[in-house]
C-alpha cells in the first residue's frame, strides 16, 4: 500500500514540472495550418439545423398549413351541401425540429473488403479495420480477469478516435459459464454505466460461434457496443466506443477466433 | 461565451475558432509534452489536434463537451506522433511488484532521471492516462470520458499504469545497480 501512495505522489510531482506554454511560432503554425483546412460537412451535421434560420422554417410550417387548411375546406367543400356550416380544420401541430440524436445514422451495409488486417499477438484472434488513418494500438501483455490487470486491450484507433474498436480475451473463472461470467462482468454495469440488462442483449454469432452484443451508452457522449464471445473456458470481448455503435456490425463481419493462438 | 465560439466556429466561423484554439494551446501543449516528452512532438500533437478539431467540429453534438473533445484530439494525435517514430521505450511485460520502492522513509523514491527514464519505458496509452489524472486532475470516470471508454477500462488502466510505472522504475534502478557494479 506504501508504494501505492508513493508512485501516486512521485507522479503528482514529476508530472507537474515541464514546459506550460507553447512557442508562438509553433501557435502560428498550427493557426496556419487550420487556415489551409476545410471544415468536414455531414448530411445530417448538427450545424445544419443550427443553421436554419427561423423564417424559412416558419415558412415551411406556414405552408404546410395552408396546404392542410386548404385541402380540408376543398374535401369538405365537394362533400357538404351548400349552407351547412364546415367544420373547422383540425390546427396544425409543426412538426418537430429533428434532434442531434435522431439524426444519428447507422453504418448500414459497409464494404469491408478494402479494410486492413489487425491480428491480436495475444487473443488469438484477427479482425478487420478502415483504412483511411486508423492506427493500431496492440496490447502489450494479456489482461487478467482475476486481478483486473495485465497489459490492456488491442485497440484501432479512429484518425479523431472516436470511434475506437478493441478487444481482449479472458479466461473464465473455474466453475463458472459464460452466461454468469456475463453477468458478472457487467453488473456493475448494469447498475452504474447504463448498460442493458441480459435480457436486451442481442444474439448473433461472431466467426461461427455465438455471441451476444450489448448496446450501452449512458447518455449522447457516451455510446459502447460490446460483444462477448464464449468458446470452451474462454470469453472475447469486442467493444466499439463511439457514437455509431451499430459499426461494431461490419467489424464483428471480418473476426476470426483460434483459441489456440492465444498467448497467456 | 465558449459555448457561442464554439457554436459559431461549427457553423465555419475561423475566427471564433482561432480565438478557442489561442486560449487552448498552452494545455494541449503542456499535455503533450509531458505524454511524448518532446518538445517538438507536443508542438506537432498541438497543432494535429487542433486541425483535426477545426475539420470535425460541425460533428461535435454538444458544444458544452469542446474541452474534453479536444482533450481526446489531443491524447490520439500524440498515440499516432508516438507511433509514427516508433521510438518510445519498449513495452514491458509487467511482474508483480508489491513491496515498496523505498528502503526507508527519508530516501527519496526515485530521483527526477530516474523517473524520466522509467516514464519513458510505458507505451503512450499508460503515459497518456497517469497524464490526464496526475496532471489534469481527473478522475478516472472523467478519463473514461475523455477517452471514450467506459469507467472500468479506465479504471483499470490507470491502475496497471501505476504497476506499469513502479516496474519500469524498479527496471530502471537495477539496471543502474548492474551497470555500477560493473563499474567497481
Amino acid at each position: 500500500m506504501t508504494s501505492r501512495i508513493d508512485i501516486e505522489r512521485v507522479l503528482d510531482g514529476y508530472l507537474a514540472e515541464g514546459p506550460e506554454r507553447v512557442a508562438d511560432p509553433a501557435l502560428l503554425r498550427a493557426l496556419d495550418a487550420i487556415d489551409q483546412t476545410k471544415q468536414r460537412r455531414d448530411l445530417f451535421a448538427p450545424w445544419r439545423f443550427n443553421q436554419m434560420v427561423i423564417y424559412p422554417r416558419l415558412a415551411a410550417v406556414a405552408l404546410v398549413a395552408v396546404i392542410a387548411v386548404g385541402g380540408a375546406m376543398y374535401m369538405l367543400g365537394q362533400r357538404n351541401p351548400v349552407g351547412v356550416p364546415a367544420p373547422t380544420a383540425s390546427p396544425v401541430v409543426p412538426t418537430q425540429a429533428p434532434s442531434a440524436a435522431a439524426a444519428q445514422v447507422t453504418a448500414g451495409p459497409v464494404d469491408t473488403s478494402l479494410w486492413s488486417p489487425f491480428k491480436s499477438a495475444f487473443y488469438g484472434y484477427t479482425v478487420k479495420y478502415p483504412g483511411g488513418g486508423w492506427i493500431q494500438g496492440p496490447a502489450a501483455g494479456h489482461w487478467d480477469y482475476a486481478t483486473q490487470d495485465g497489459a490492456d486491450a488491442d485497440t484501432l484507433w479512429s484518425p479523431t478516435g472516436w470511434p475506437d474498436f478493441n478487444a481482449f480475451e479472458t479466461k473464465l473463472p473455474a466453475g463458472m459459464t459464460g452466461d454468469e461470467f456475463l453477468r458478472e462482468f457487467t453488473a456493475d454495469a448494469v447498475i452504474h454505466a447504463c448498460y442493458p440488462q441480459p435480457a436486451a442483449w442481442t444474439h448473433t454469432t461472431v466467426d461461427g460461434h455465438p455471441a451476444t452484443i450489448a448496446y450501452a451508452g449512458c447518455n449522447e457522449h457516451f455510446y459502447f457496443a460490446q460483444a462477448a464471445v464464449v468458446i470452451g473456458k474462454r470469453i472475447w470481448i469486442f467493444n466499439l466506443d463511439g457514437p455509431d455503435r451499430s459499426l461494431i456490425v461490419p467489424f464483428l463481419s471480418t473476426v476470426t477466433i483460434d483459441p489456440s493462438a492465444v498467448v497467456d | 461565451m465558449d459555448r457561442d465560439l464554439v457554436e459559431q466556429a461549427q457553423l465555419g466561423d475561423r475566427e471564433a475558432f482561432g480565438i478557442l484554439a489561442r486560449t487552448r494551446a498552452d494545455r494541449l501543449y503542456a499535455i503533450g509534452q509531458r505524454i511524448l516528452r518532446d518538445v517538438d512532438r507536443a508542438e506537432d500533437a498541438m497543432q494535429q489536434a487542433l486541425v483535426i478539431a477545426w475539420r470535425e467540429l460541425p460533428r461535435l453534438r454538444d458544444p458544452d463537451r469542446f474541452d474534453a473533445w479536444l482533450n481526446r484530439l489531443l491524447v490520439n494525435a500524440c498515440y499516432a506522433e508516438a507511433r509514427r517514430r516508433r521510438d518510445w521505450g519498449a513495452n514491458i511485460r509487467l511482474l508483480p511488484v508489491d513491496g515498496p520502492l523505498v528502503e526507508d522513509g527519508t530516501r527519496q523514491i526515485a530521483d527526477r532521471d530516474e523517473l524520466d527514464r522509467g516514464f519513458r519505458r510505458l507505451p503512450p496509452e499508460q503515459r497518456a492516462i497517469l497524464v490526464l489524472h496526475h496532471y489534469i486532475g481527473l478522475s478516472p470516470e472523467e478519463v473514461a470520458e475523455t477517452l471514450g471508454i467506459p469507467a472500468g477500462t479506465a479504471r483499470s488502466r490507470l491502475h496497471y499504469a501505476h504497476r506499469a510505472m513502479r516496474a519500469a522504475l524498479e527496471a530502471v534502478a537495477r539496471s543502474a545497480a548492474i551497470a555500477g557494479q560493473g563499474i567497481s
